[in-house]
């Protein structure tokens, strides 16, 4: 029933009009102040997946690169929150030197914060490996075959991706070929480490490839709800490589690494920071350390895997009793938490403080640097994050050969999302 | 007319013991030894191919129990393989194996391996399927030998070389 406004008549309405628009202007006049006083409070504001812009693109928002095509969408936007910034569900990192504000990462499965990457823990013997599947494409492999852990399962690929991970049949078991997800299926394991992304540098969306990698995290829940997995960040590329300009270069590494950072604490696993292990003081791969920039050699495969040996969550059962015992160090005190690294597709990410790491009780064997330490990404201003948008099947780049073109006809980067 | 049979089946019987005596294909007969074993030196051999031949990737050994990763070594059966970073599809595999059969169905194995590697490879990097197609897959008595690389004819003259070096004679087999 519509009710007579008696306040209101025909003859009454030129007042409206005034009224109305007074109490319009006190609404946007209070609005706006609001929204200022939430624009001083930065941090707390950011919505958790507002940055990268990337990763919060919808695709029907944006319209489809097509091969290609320079102008990547997800370039275009600056991101609302810097990368590097704290945000307000994330600890902040510390400065150099300075004890971070929160309480660490520790070792302990219990108490761990998964906002920070595994610090540094009590090294491991192989043994820890025994019940571990290693997933991933041809650094994998590489890592497989030189790394001197025979006892592990390798579940590698070259060119896998988050998608084909389920959709290519690469994985010879017995007579048949499975994929790498149908294989783990028929495994038993209680941890998984993860390293993919390096064939995905090319995509056009980055939120496409996060996508598919929690994917792959709920199907491995899916299989063993209780098994630890490791999720561990792409490793740099050579200054060589990186200079190329094509699509696997460091700065885009590192964005991909904060985006898989994120992806870790939103999924509950455990983000192992390799970058500072086997890098330069640029944060580059050096040289020597690859033939084609990218894949590795072995004594950089050994380096990995004592890095991973040193950085395990709940690994105090496989100590190694060999391990050189590193000067007494106050128990509480705590390898600083790998930064959160800022990739920023442009920001100058603000390396994540590496404090000089004491490290921690245990004996570092290796000589890794301690701390992990922030990708360097160059000083470069903020610029747009320069994703050539190429197709997404990019190819683990082949030795001495041109990043792959944007020119070779791919199927679009962003694959629908693959059937678990 | 009964002695002429008698004699043409004397005749028969003596041309039958002629043709049955074959001997034993492994026996050295005369001079020339047309058969004799193949020997070669596995860990020789990997190190003289490594040395002689050129590679683009850097080559490294690859632990004994890592070599099932690609190829599955029969029982008796022992090798040796470098391997390269990946980034190209380099390779050296020398094998030796319990006897001539299991070699023959272990260079099968061999076959079907660089069949696999060109299936990956296609489309990774596709340039290396030239390179796989043309690599050296051989077997020699209880020996098999893989190797993968640009420069297959000093492979080959390598392998063909150590094998007349180390058996005394080419491979008649």
């Amino acid at each position: 029933m519509r009710r007579k406004c008696s306040k209101y008549n025909e003859g009454s309405r030129k007042a409206l009009p005034s009224f109305v628009f007074v109490l319009m202007l006190v609404v946007l006049f209070g609005g706006a102040m609001a929204g200022l006083c939430a624009c001083g409070n930065d941090s707390g504001d950011a919505p958790a997946d507002a940055n990268p812009p990337a990763a919060s693109l919808d695709q029907n928002e944006q319209p489809e690169v097509a091969e290609g095509d320079v102008s990547a969408p997800d370039s275009a936007e600056e991101p609302s929150v810097p990368v590097g910034e704290a945000k307000d569900d994330l600890p902040a990192p510390a400065a150099p030197g300075a004890a971070p504000e929160e309480e660490p990462a520790s070792n302990d499965p219990v108490a761990f914060d998964f906002a920070w990457a595994v610090p540094e823990s009590v090294p491991v013997t192989n043994a820890w490996f025994d019940d571990a599947v290693f997933v991933g494409d041809s650094r994998t492999e590489g890592f497989a075959l030189y790394s001197g852990l025979p006892n592990a399962k390798v579940l590698t690929s070259r060119g896998l991706k988050v998608d084909t991970a389920f959709t290519k049949e690469a994985i010879k078991v017995g007579e048949e070929k499975l994929t790498v997800m149908a294989a783990l299926e028929q495994m038993e394991f209680s941890k998984v480490y993860l390293m993919l992304g390096i064939n995905e540098m090319g995509w056009v969306y980055p939120h496409k490839f996060i996508e598919g990698y929690e994917q792959i995290i709920d199907h491995i829940r899916g299989i063993n709800p209780d098994a630890q997995i490791y999720v561990q960040s792409l490793i740099p590329v050579t200054k060589a490589k990186n200079d190329e300009g094509g699509d696997i270069n460091n700065e885009r590494i590192a964005m991909y690494n904060e985006l898989i950072r994120e992806m870790a604490q939103k999924k509950e696993v455990y983000y192992v920071y390799l970058v500072t292990a086997l890098t330069d003081e640029e944060g580059n791969l050096p040289e020597e350390a690859a033939f084609d920039g990218i894949h590795l050699k072995k004594p950089w495969c050994e380096k990995w895997l004592a890095y991973l040996k040193n950085h395990t969550v709940g690994g105090e059962a496989f100590a190694d009793p060999n391990a050189p015992v590193a000067p007494e160090e106050p128990a509480e005190k705590p390898e600083p938490p790998a930064p959160a690294p800022a990739p920023s597709p442009a920001p100058a990410p603000e390396p994540v403080p590496a404090p000089s790491p004491e490290p921690a009780p245990g004996p570092d064997p290796v000589p890794v640097t301690p701390t992990p330490e922030p990708e360097p990404a160059p000083e470069e201003p903020p610029q747009p994050e320069p994703v050539p948008a190429i197709p997404s099947e990019t190819p683990d780049v082949p030795a001495d050969e041109p990043a792959p073109d944007p020119s070779e006809p791919e199927e679009p980067p962003q694959p629908e999302t693959p059937e678990v | 007319m009964f002695k002429k049979r008698f004699l043409l089946i004397i005749l028969a019987l003596i041309l039958a013991l002629g043709l049955c005596a074959c001997g034993d294909s492994n026996v050295v007969e005369g001079d020339a030894p047309p058969f004799k074993e193949v020997k070669a030196d596995i860990e020789g051999l990997a190190a003289e191919l490594l040395e002689g031949v050129a590679f683009e990737d850097e080559l490294f050994r690859i632990d004994d129990e890592m070599i099932s990763l690609y190829y599955e070594i029969p029982e008796g059966g022992k090798g040796v393989f470098y391997y390269g970073s990946g980034a190209t599809a380099e390779e050296i595999a020398v094998f030796e194996l319990a006897d001539g059969n299991q070699a023959d169905e272990f260079l099968i194995v061999a076959q079907e391996h660089i069949a696999d590697q060109i299936l990956s490879y296609e489309d990774y990097i596709p340039e290396e399927v030239v390179r796989l197609e043309q690599a050296v897959v051989e077997c020699h008595g209880k020996y098999v030998v893989v190797c993968v690389a640009a420069d297959t004819k000093t492979a080959e003259h390598i392998i063909d070389q150590h094998i007349l070096n180390t058996s005394g004679v080419g491979d008649a087999e």
